[in-house]
């Protein structure tokens, strides 16, 4: 499943999950990351994410992320991840 | 000094192994800081971001049919349809040094050399966060930024003419970027040069060439034998399958 959003004054992002067991999570669009290898070390993190969590709990391990690993997002805010992927959250608890 | 590169026709993966050569041998000290200019192989190329899923953003089939390459860059952005006789591309690869004040504030410096170009014949035209340059709203130009070893690799295009119909026959952009820019039809988003003024495109290289050296210290300049040889092993990796469809 996948959801997408057009940042206000940014870019396009996708999040999908495949939903084939391992729950891989990928964000994709045209926005810019920097370094751009990061976009790994943020879909990491959503992947160790519980089902549970709320929204500021996902937003903040976002913001560790970035923070600690000295991301920079260009066209694209952690707002918007966090948004995205506590939607298809959402959508998987209420098909289960 | 600045070298730079006349314009030269190039296949997609060739341009992107280029670029990333020359970068490297930038950061070594090799060679020296260089803006290029180059056109792409007939039939033409698309070029994905390092972000996006090429089977997102691009129809497969349509450009198979037409012969048209389709190359995953090493910067982030968007889908770019590169018409051989419909745009100019240029790259500046230089020491992030020579860009003061973070990665937004190099867009803004490098794009001003583009709107800079733009005005030498007689085309007013503004950067528009992230990494767009634009003419009465249209988007003109766009570019894309990736840092390595301390050096900046930006590469955007300059449209100079536009075939909307092989243009948005080869790529597919989402609804959603419509509706937000509030278009009936992504062709009314963009412009180019010809549709602005009667300039030829040897007088919009001519004006980027001025845009881009005016205020440098430069001299033209060639690949050099290591890049070549540099650019020939990474090659192999923006025809590879593994990374174009990495996403």
């Amino acid at each position: 499943m996948e959801l997408e959003e057009k940042v206000p004054g940014g870019k396009l992002v996708r999040l999908s999950m495949d939903g084939k067991g391992d729950d891989k999570i990928t964000i994709s669009g045209d926005f810019f990351i920097y370094p751009e290898e990061s976009i790994f070390i943020l879909e990491d993190t959503l992947s160790k994410l519980g089902p549970d969590e709320s929204m500021e709990d996902v937003e903040y391990a976002l913001y560790k992320t970035v923070k600690y690993n000295d991301i920079e997002l260009m066209g694209l805010d952690i707002y918007t991840i966090a948004r995205l992927y506590k939607g298809i959250i959402d959508v998987e608890s209420n098909r289960a | 000094m600045w070298r730079v590169i006349g314009l030269n026709i190039y296949r997609a993966a060739e341009t992107m192994a280029l670029d990333d050569a020359i970068g490297e041998c930038v950061a070594s000290g090799a060679s020296q800081p260089t803006i290029r200019f180059y056109k792409w192989l007939p039939p033409g190329a698309v070029s994905i971001g390092r972000f996006q899923r090429i089977a997102d953003e691009v129809d497969l089939n349509t450009c198979r049919n037409l012969g048209i390459d389709c190359v995953r860059r090493s910067t982030g952005g968007g889908a770019v349809f590169h018409d051989p006789e419909g745009e100019i591309t240029y790259s500046v690869i230089a020491p992030a040094r020579y860009f003061p004040g973070g990665i937004s504030e190099s867009y803004r410096q490098i794009c001003s050399c583009i709107i800079d170009s733009l005005s030498r014949l007689g085309i007013s035209s503004e950067f528009k966060p992230v990494n767009d340059v634009v003419s009465g709203g249209k988007k003109i130009s766009g570019s894309a930024q990736t840092r390595r070893s301390g050096v900046i690799i930006q590469h955007g295009t300059i449209l100079y003419s536009l075939d909307r119909s092989v243009m948005f026959s080869v790529l597919k952009p989402s609804r959603l970027k419509l509706l937000d820019k509030g278009l009936t039809s992504f062709g009314d988003g963009v412009t180019c040069v010809k549709e602005e003024c009667g300039a030829s495109i040897a007088e919009l290289y001519e004006a980027l060439l001025d845009g881009f050296t005016d205020d440098k210290d430069w001299r033209f300049g060639d690949v050099s034998e290591s890049e070549k040889d540099l650019a020939m092993a990474l090659l192999k990796k923006y025809l590879s399958p593994e990374w174009n469809f990495s996403r």
